[in-house]
């Protein structure tokens, strides 16, 4: 069963860390994301994985129970989608197909019929006598799966695999892959900075950040209630408000934000009366209303209406000098007098970073 | 007239003057004289000897009917240049193939592989006729002088020697070109292969090698053609070690000294010469075109896979020994013979008077200069507009022009300089020696300036010269502030690569003019009268000469990668 665990994994290029002492496991029959900003480290990770190239020293890989430190790519016992086509383009798509079982020593037949069976998952079939440059850059990707498949191996590393591709084939894509990891059982590692792409077809969503494994969460967990203020931000979009603790009432407290204007937000036993609170909530959680609800509103000006497809996003400037998006199912006068209030269900608050709330939430 | 309206006037006069050059009737007069002194200049005399020996065939017939001995000269010549080329080529991708590699694929440390660079691009510095000494004193038997330290002294048959000799010419191109192309295939093709169970030379023999083979055949053509047509170091080498043996070249410049010795005039050598010149043009097209079909037909299994023995070669030690042989060879048979002249010089300083005749050195050094500089301003007027030309339209002409272009490349040096001396001879309209052997480097050298251009405008998007017309630039100004500062460093770069292949060149001068001495005939000169530490000097002159050119052309003109072939 090839469960993964990495331990101590570092890897340093000259002056910069890419890893630092990164820790993860997975389980048999996974399908985990690993998502996270460019140069967070999350190719660096699974170039490491695969042995493109080899970590620090003390660093730890094993993969179904074996050490794969220093083993060459072709040993460690996992199949590979990249990011760019790597078809062979020199061979048909069958030849691409059949590669990776001619280089385990079967019959002509046995190559035949593995290779009929990862193109006919593809649905690529009745392409296979076709050259890799004579097919859509779809169809050239989903061979690309087609060949990882025939590999037969049970762990799957997919490193951007559809990113290059139109929005349209690359949704149709990515279920596809997801279906055929779990009807073949596969564990899958999946890198991708496309956040949708990520949250739609994890199990478990691993968010790097800066060489660190910033969070592992569920999609739904990662997404509705992350454990900071950086994962917050950066998946999804989310409005911040500074302030700090009034008071403590049961199961909800009041924040004080600027121009002495007070909200009531679920209670988080971490933080004490008196500190200082970020307070995050995300456009689809903002209520709209055109009165005002005593306590719980906050009035404010209508400054921008933009078109977002499904819904309208609007922009108000709220009498605390902040501005709040929210989303609203039609569009709003300019300069309209407005009353905010927030799902308190899905408001968070966070104690204050110390180094700041820019510093915290950078995607550096 | 104030200044202003001067100014206006010089800008309306440059309007009408950019409207009249860019019209279509000017640019088709243009392109149509380009192309005309193209085939006039350059391409009528190259092959002006194959039409002459036509004309000729009966009196070279009857020349080797009563001279039987010419004709074995002739056999003797081409066994050597051929068996030569084919086994200095096979050789260099022996051990070149590894060495690309390890330059491209090894992960080398930036520092690392600049210097592996510069060590494997250093010999390129050196004329052949310099090269042709220091592999005649490290590797073979120099007689009458005290040789220096570590010197081997174990050759003395011509073939090993000559074998020798062509290293040093040619494993520096070719080790580059396989490089260059190795460079342009996609590193995660065989990363791929390796996911899916190959091992690395699996994956390398069944992914990167098939996608390789265009990139074979070109370096194969690079060394084939660069050691056919050597004659300045083939002549140093021979002349040092006091080998006596024809090749080709060496063959063709002695009976053109032959000829042209003004006591006794042998005019009954031109036929036959004229018939060797031509088997060597044939020979050089017969195996350019048989390595092109060679690595177009041979057909790699991508099938088969050798397990055992494939694993055991992608073995970490297998590597390393691949790597150290190739490293081996780039020093022993490329860089030591190539710069073991140092180690005479001491020697040479101390056991010879230094009695050198300084008139004949500057103005041998002049003369090259003067050459290579005129031949490549002809190469840079006629070739800079060809290339665009062959680049940018697109149609039959330019197809045909494009292969006509390489015709001087293929041909061997001093195979084209007789053609060249025959040819301007026939018209008889001038008979000045300079201008013959401006017009042969001129001709040897024209592929340099337009392939670079073409590679130049190749990388260059359509797209930049697409939008300088929607703003309203007309053809000339097109050219004249988009693609010429654009293009500007692909044309240095060929300026560079055609002003020291002119500023090395014996055996194109030899074979075009007699008594014209440049830098590289002087040199050739002093080694067939013994005067090796002369020759040293003046190889060394010689060498700080062309450096300093090139050093002018970079710092005046800017510096970039010089483009590789």
């Amino acid at each position: 069963m090839p469960n993964i665990q990495i331990k101590n994994l570092s890897k340093t290029f000259g002056y910069i860390k890419a890893l630092r002492n990164v820790k993860l496991e997975i389980s048999d029959g996974e399908y985990v994301g690993i998502l996270g900003p460019s140069g967070c480290g999350k190719t660096t990770l699974i170039n490491c994985i695969t042995g493109i190239i080899e970590p620090d020293e003390g660093s730890e890989i094993r993969i179904d129970n074996k050490n794969v430190i220093g083993l060459p790519i072709e040993d460690r016992g996992f199949a590979m989608v990249f990011q760019s086509v790597t078809l062979f383009p020199h061979m048909t798509i069958q030849e691409n197909v059949e590669y990776p079982t001619r280089m385990m020593d079967k019959t002509e037949q046995e190559v035949q019929i593995q290779s009929d069976t990862a193109l006919k998952l593809v649905n690529l079939l009745a392409e296979k006598k076709l050259y890799p440059r004579e097919l859509s850059s779809g169809a050239q990707q989903a061979a690309a799966v087609a060949r990882a498949i025939a590999k037969e191996s049970k762990l799957l590393i997919l490193d951007e695999p559809i990113s290059a591709l139109d929005a349209k084939v690359r949704t149709e894509l990515r279920y596809q892959i997801r279906g055929l990891v779990k009807k073949l059982g596969l564990t899958a590692i999946h890198i991708t900075h496309d956040q949708q792409e990520c949250l739609s077809i994890s199990d478990r969503v691993v968010l790097m950040k800066n060489g660190n494994i910033h969070e592992i969460n569920t999609p739904n967990n990662l997404y509705q209630f992350p454990k900071s203020l950086f994962t917050l931000n950066f998946v999804g979009e989310t409005n911040f408000f500074e302030g700090y603790i009034l008071q403590k009432k049961e199961k909800s407290m009041v924040v004080r934000l600027r121009h002495n204007i007070r909200i009531l937000v679920p209670d988080e036993s971490s933080l004490k009366v008196g500190e200082s609170v970020v307070l995050a909530i995300r456009p689809e959680n903002v209520r709209i209303a055109s009165r005002e609800t005593k306590g719980t509103s906050i009035q404010g000006k209508v400054i921008e209406s933009r078109f977002a497809g499904s819904f309208y996003r609007i922009a108000i400037r709220l009498s605390t000098d902040d501005t709040v998006l929210a989303d609203y199912e039609g569009p709003l006068h300019l300069d309209k007098v407005v009353y905010v209030s927030f799902d308190p269900n899905r408001t968070q608050a966070f104690s204050i970073p110390k180094d700041g709330l820019m510093e915290e939430i950078s995607l550096e | 007239m104030t200044f202003k309206q001067r100014k206006i006037n010089a800008s309306l006069f440059l309007d009408y003057f950019s409207a009249f050059s860019s019209s279509r009737l000017l640019s088709k007069i243009f392109y149509f004289f380009v192309l005309a002194f193209f085939l006039f200049l350059i391409l009528t005399p190259t092959v002006y000897v194959i039409f002459y020996l036509f004309g000729q065939s009966e009196v070279v017939i009857a020349y080797f009917q009563t001279q039987p001995e010419a004709f074995n000269m002739i056999q003797e010549a081409l066994f050597y240049s051929v068996s030569v080329a084919v086994i200095v080529s096979i050789v260099d991708l022996i051990f070149g193939i590894p060495l690309a590699w390890l330059l491209v694929r090894g992960m080398l440390s930036g520092r690392i592989k600049t210097i592996l660079n510069i060590l494997i691009e250093l010999p390129l510095a050196v004329p052949t006729a310099g090269l042709g000494l220091s592999v005649a004193l490290f590797w073979g038997v120099v007689p009458g002088i005290s040789s220096p330290p570590f010197s081997l002294r174990i050759i003395t048959s011509a073939l090993p020697i000559l074998v020798l000799f062509h290293f040093t010419t040619t494993f520096p191109y070719v080790v580059r070109s396989l490089a260059a192309i190795l460079e342009e295939i996609d590193v995660y093709l065989e990363i791929a292969g390796r996911t899916c169970g190959a091992s690395s030379f699996t994956a390398a023999r069944t992914i990167t090698f098939p996608l390789f083979r265009s990139g074979v055949a070109t370096s194969l053509i690079l060394s084939l053609a660069k050691s056919l047509s050597d004659t300045g170091g083939v002549m140093s080498v021979l002349s040092a070690t006091q080998i006596s043996v024809w090749t080709g070249t060496v063959l063709i410049g002695t009976w053109k000294h032959e000829i042209d010795i003004p006591a006794r005039v042998n005019l009954d050598l031109i036929p036959p010469l004229a018939f060797l010149c031509v088997a060597m043009i044939f020979i050089a097209l017969i195996l350019m075109s048989t390595s092109r079909l060679i690595a177009k037909r041979v057909k790699i299994p991508i099938k088969k896979v050798w397990y055992e023995t494939e694993r055991k070669l992608s073995e970490k030690r297998s590597i390393t020994t691949r790597n150290t042989l190739a490293i081996v060879f780039l020093g022993l048979f490329v860089l030591i013979p190539s710069f073991f002249l140092i180690l005479y010089i001491p020697i040479g300083f101390t056991s010879s008077s230094l009695q050198v005749d300084w008139f004949r050195f500057f103005g041998s050094i002049a003369n090259s200069l003067i050459v290579s500089i005129v031949a490549t301003t002809i190469n840079v007027l006629l070739g800079v507009p060809l290339g665009i030309f062959i680049s940018r339209k697109k149609n039959r002409i330019s197809n045909f022009f494009n292969v006509l272009v390489d015709i001087p490349y293929v041909v061997p040096s001093s195979a084209l300089g007789f053609s060249v001396g025959l040819f301007w001879n026939a018209q008889q309209l001038i008979s000045n020696q300079l201008f013959f052997v401006i017009m042969a480097h001129s001709a040897m050298t024209f592929p340099f300036i337009v392939r670079n251009v073409i590679g130049g405008l190749e990388d260059l998007d359509l797209y930049y010269e697409e939008t300088a017309r929607t703003l309203g630039a007309r053809n000339f100004q097109i050219f004249y502030l988009i693609t010429l500062p654009i293009i500007k460093f692909s044309i240095i770069a060929g300026i560079i690569m055609s002003f020291t292949r002119s500023v090395g060149e014996t055996g194109a001068t030899l074979a075009v003019a007699t008594g014209f001495e440049t830098a590289p005939v002087f040199i050739v000169n002093l080694i067939n009268e013994h005067q090796f530490f002369n020759a040293s000097l003046a190889i060394i002159a010689l060498i700080v000469c062309t450096s300093l050119v090139i050093l002018v052309l970079r710092t005046t003109f800017g510096q970039k990668k010089v483009r590789r072939v």
